[in-house]
């Protein structure tokens, strides 16, 4: 293994991370909640430590698959260990662990939070926590791709390592163009929806922090009313648009760009990303009706949490626990399939879903007739060997996983609907599950080992498993 | 100038050419784009270089606008079938891509290289198999050199060569062996522990250096006289393998009227070639068992062995195995660098490769567009030691800065040097009087940068 190589980048990670904390120590001075001290105590040394690590002379070379997801699995590890620093520092956070909780669910855009009331934080660590959703849901890497010069470099197997989905693929030759084609559709659109919040009567700090929650799909609010707390249907339609928005292949945004609209409209995943929502959201209009006593009313709740929901997000209007069974197993279900793969969402994404469930109606042909010759096609493309057999070998992985966490998690004595959704939202970064961490509550009921796996599988849900494995895989590093 | 970061190039055909090529292209910084059918071929190239990958056929209309080939600077198509090369810059060539390049080497396609250039529209035609036999037969003519290269349309040549304990060189400077040795010959560039730099005068050359040189084809074969080094003709001449390579290298020798024999094991191959070639001695046979048939005599009337298969595991062990025959002089052609580790670090098997040739070719002329709104033209350019040492010849018109201005006054920036200037057909070592003037070919060395302009090599 490239040891230097992987020491030096990790080095320029947290130098870019001191850099990130900046706009929140600037936000910390403007408001003088007196939580500037924490995030100065951080950025010094790490600017420090980051500069010198990232001077590491570098062996000529090249990475290997194996240097990119090591790195990617270590950076994301590095950054959540560091970023929790001015949380812990900043005080309102018991332990060390809980903060640590709360920034791994903010990097991995989850959006769990152990508080009950997170407007007791100062603005700076308020801001701080919505910021690392922005960052963690383009990614932490395709940032760094983009901020720092790389030479000569498989730029690529970082890239496989981060962004969701079955496969990877670049919008441009050269991978740093493409990581700033992301973070330029990125920025806009988070842009355009800071503008559209703080024109609907939205105070300015709250509609950067719930833009970039919404941006990055990660779901920290600024206090314990969340979005229902504006009171106000703009907001919440806004807002669910703009989730829908976020949780769709950023490629399809870039090829609307070059003009290519038609290409866009062909796009299975959107569609059938779509057509899930719009059923999701008819459903559960209808089963809730008598609760709402309005159609619109219920059409407005359904949507909105369809939208939180199924693109990880995590924002909630309602509480949906008080939900009829119905409507909280359709939640269950959408919290699973996820967003579509190159989006800012989690969860198993849409592409995976189709490719799984074609390759069911393939399995059932080759029953009827052994020998005929039938392909998983996705947008009229036949799908390669490698990638279904990697899909299918996730979605079982992924499986059973769920079921590992949620066993090692009842030994903390909570009910199996409170596990067994507590996992599905860390693993899925969506954030609120139901039960005793269902929306009006928080995870400040799990104990600190619990919350210490449960921050595990955030990470693992998203850098979708393998980076992390590989962490403990022992021929890693031989 | 153009910026090479906006420039866009398009590669059919991910094989052993248009992987060393695209390697460079992205190192010097291009945008590049790489269209293969082979699947795999596709993702380990998409994992080991910052460039776009398709798998799919690069002949085909809907692909090429798919891939946007209309934004194309360069199309280059370097498949293993001419055919298919034609058709693709043929296609690409009409959906707007500005300058193609076609990878031809059937012999009868080649010969009708204007053709495809002037009726075709496409821009270059470039024979890495032709290109790789013309240098092995300029090797063989300097039995001494490692690498030879012509340029100023064959005048003028470039010369690597090892200097032994033995030379007559060795712990001299360059001011003696300019003025009291008379070697009206320009050592443009040393290499000493791998390390390579420009000489000054009272640079002493010592046993181990890497010597670049360039000077007249005639002032070679004088100097060669003077120090007694060897220039005598190659009268037998062994070559195994019997692909293109092989067939171009026979007819050059066999024009020149040099004995050759040639092993190729496959009967078929071995027909065919006995076909095409008359006077060519043809044997049917594995080389090395071949060697092992060999009379002494025979071996010791062998003047070269060239070994030109496919297989470049094959191609380092015979040469190896010739080396310690005692042939004088053995070359070896690879196709990737990284088995030339196996060879023993004394020893003294040159080595070809039709790779580099067919990348020289095309960067130089890329670097040619590079300036294509300025008149500096980029005749040629060659690559040494994986591309630290680049040497470039240039045609001056008269728009050229500093024209006229004896050397004398002009600042040349570090490491870098003028070889030749090439005037009327008449070859200049350059002095400090001496002037560049419009109309003049003019060889530049330079070292660990690379350059696009002429003017480039001057500081401000």
């Amino acid at each position: 293994m490239n040891k230097r190589k992987i020491i030096s980048f990790i080095g320029k990670i947290i130098l870019i991370e001191a850099v990130l904390m900046i706009p929140a120590l600037l936000v910390a001075f403007i408001y003088g909640d007196g939580d500037a001290s924490a995030f100065l105590t951080t950025i010094i040394p790490c600017a420090i430590i980051g500069f010198l690590l990232s001077r590491v002379k570098q062996s000529e070379e090249r990475m290997s698959s194996r240097d990119g997801y090591f790195i990617v699995a270590t950076a994301w590890i590095v950054i959540s260990v560091i970023g929790a620093i001015p949380l812990y520092l900043g005080g309102g956070f018991p332990t060390y662990i809980n903060a640590l909780f709360e920034m791994v669910s903010g990097f991995t855009t989850t959006g769990a939070s152990i508080l009950a009331e997170p407007a007791d934080l100062g603005h700076g660590i308020i801001f701080w926590r919505s910021f690392s959703h922005w960052i963690g849901g383009m990614g932490v890497l395709v940032f760094v791709l983009m901020v720092m010069p790389m030479e000569n470099d498989n730029s690529m197997h970082l890239v496989r390592a981060e962004v969701p989905g079955p496969t990877a693929g670049k919008l441009v030759p050269r991978m740093r163009t493409t990581s700033m084609i992301l973070y330029g559709i990125y920025t806009a659109m988070t842009v355009i929806l800071i503008v559209l919040l703080w024109v609907g009567g939205m105070p300015a700090f709250d509609s950067f922090c719930i833009a970039f929650g919404t941006a990055g799909t990660g779901g920290f609010a600024v206090n314990a009313a969340g979005i229902g707390g504006y009171a106000s249907a703009y907001i919440e339609i806004v807002i669910g648009i703009f989730m829908l928005l976020f949780g769709v292949n950023f490629n399809l945004y870039h090829l609307l760009l070059l003009g290519k609209a038609k290409e866009v409209l062909k796009s299975e995943e959107a569609k059938v990303y779509l057509g899930i929502v719009a059923l999701s959201t008819v459903a559960i209009a209808v089963n809730v009706l008598n609760q709402t006593q309005s159609i619109g009313k219920s059409f407005r709740d359904a949507f909105f949490q369809v939208s939180s929901i199924i693109t990880t997000t995590g924002f909630a209007t309602v509480d949906y626990n008080y939900w009829p069974e119905f409507s909280k197993h359709i939640l269950l279900l959408l919290m699973v399939i996820g967003a579509c793969a190159g989006s800012t969402g989690g969860g198993m994404k849409i592409s995976r879903v189709i490719i799984v469930v074609k390759s069911m109606f393939v399995e059932i042909k080759q029953i009827i007739a052994p020998k005929a010759v039938v392909n998983v096609r996705l947008d009229k493309k036949p799908v390669d060997k490698q990638t279904l057999s990697s899909t299918r070998i996730y979605v079982t992985t992924y499986m059973l996983l769920i079921c590992l966490f949620t066993v090692l998690l009842s030994l903390d004595g909570l009910d199996l609907t409170t596990n067994f959704t507590a996992v599905l939202a860390c693993f899925n970064n969506i954030g609120p599950g139901l039960g005793a961490v269902g929306p009006a509550a928080n995870f400040s009921v799990y104990s600190d080992p619990a919350q210490l796996l449960l921050s595990a599988a955030m990470l693992t849900g998203r850098l979708e498993i393998f980076p992390m494995f590989l962490l403990f895989a022992k021929s890693a590093h031989e | 100038m153009r910026n090479r970061k906006t420039m866009k190039i398009f590669i059919v055909g991910g094989g052993n050419i248009g992987r060393a090529l695209a390697r460079q292209l992205v190192n010097d910084g291009y945008e590049l784009t790489v269209i293969d059918r082979d699947e795999s071929v596709i993702v380990s190239l998409g994992n080991s270089m910052d460039i776009i990958c398709l798998q799919g056929n690069g002949a085909s209309c809907a692909t090429l606008q798919e891939m946007n080939v209309s934004a194309a600077d360069i199309f280059v198509s370097v498949t293993n079938s001419d055919e298919m090369n034609i058709l693709s810059c043929l296609t690409a060539h009409m959906l707007g891509a500005k300058h193609t390049i076609a990878r031809i080497r059937d012999v009868d396609y080649a010969r009708r290289y204007r053709f495809y250039r002037d009726k075709m529209g496409i821009s270059m035609i470039i024979n890495p198999e032709l290109a790789t036999a013309m240098e092995i037969y300029r090797l063989l003519r300097f039995p001494l050199a490692t690498r030879v290269e012509v340029f100023a349309k064959g005048r003028a040549e470039l010369v690597e060569m090892m200097i032994e304990e033995d030379s007559p060189l060795t712990d001299k400077t360059l001011i003696e062996i300019s003025q009291n040795m008379g070697i009206n010959l320009l050592i443009c560039a040393v290499v000493r522990d791998e390390e390579a730099f420009v000489p000054k005068g009272d640079t002493v050359i010592h046993a181990g250096d890497v010597l670049y040189m360039t000077g007249a084809v005639q002032e070679f074969r004088k100097a060669f006289k003077k120090l007694n080094l060897p220039i005598k003709p190659m009268k037998s001449i062994m070559i195994a393998g019997g692909g293109i390579i092989s067939y171009y290298l026979a007819e050059l020798l066999l024009q020149h009227g040099t004995k050759v024999t040639l092993v190729e094991q496959n009967e078929e191959e071995a027909a065919l070639i006995a076909e095409k070639l008359d006077g060519v001695n043809v044997i049917c046979d594995d080389a090395l068992a071949y060697f092992d048939n060999m009379s002494q005599s025979d071996i010791t009337h062998t003047d070269a062995f060239i070994t030109l298969t496919e297989n470049d595991e094959y191609n380092l062990v015979a040469a190896m195995y010739a080396e310690s025959k005692d042939i004088s002089k053995v070359i070896s052609r690879v196709k990737m660098k990284s088995r030339l580790h196996v060879l023993p670090d004394d020893s003294k098997v040159c080595i070809v490769s039709r790779e580099d040739v067919a990348t020289d070719r095309i960067l130089g002329y890329s670097r040619s567009l590079l300036n294509a709104e300025d008149n500096d033209a980029v005749e040629s350019l060659y690559r040494l030691m994986d591309g630290k040492i680049e040497f470039i010849e240039f045609k001056v018109d008269e728009n050229d800065k500093n024209l006229d201005i004896p050397l004398k006054n002009l600042k040349m920036k570090r490491n870098m040097l003028i070889g030749c200037i090439i005037r009327d057909a008449k070859i200049l070592i350059p002095r400090g009087d001496d002037v560049i003037k419009a109309g003049d070919t003019v060889l530049v060395a330079t070292i660990n940068s690379q350059i696009a302009r002429l003017e480039d090599i001057f500081s401000a």
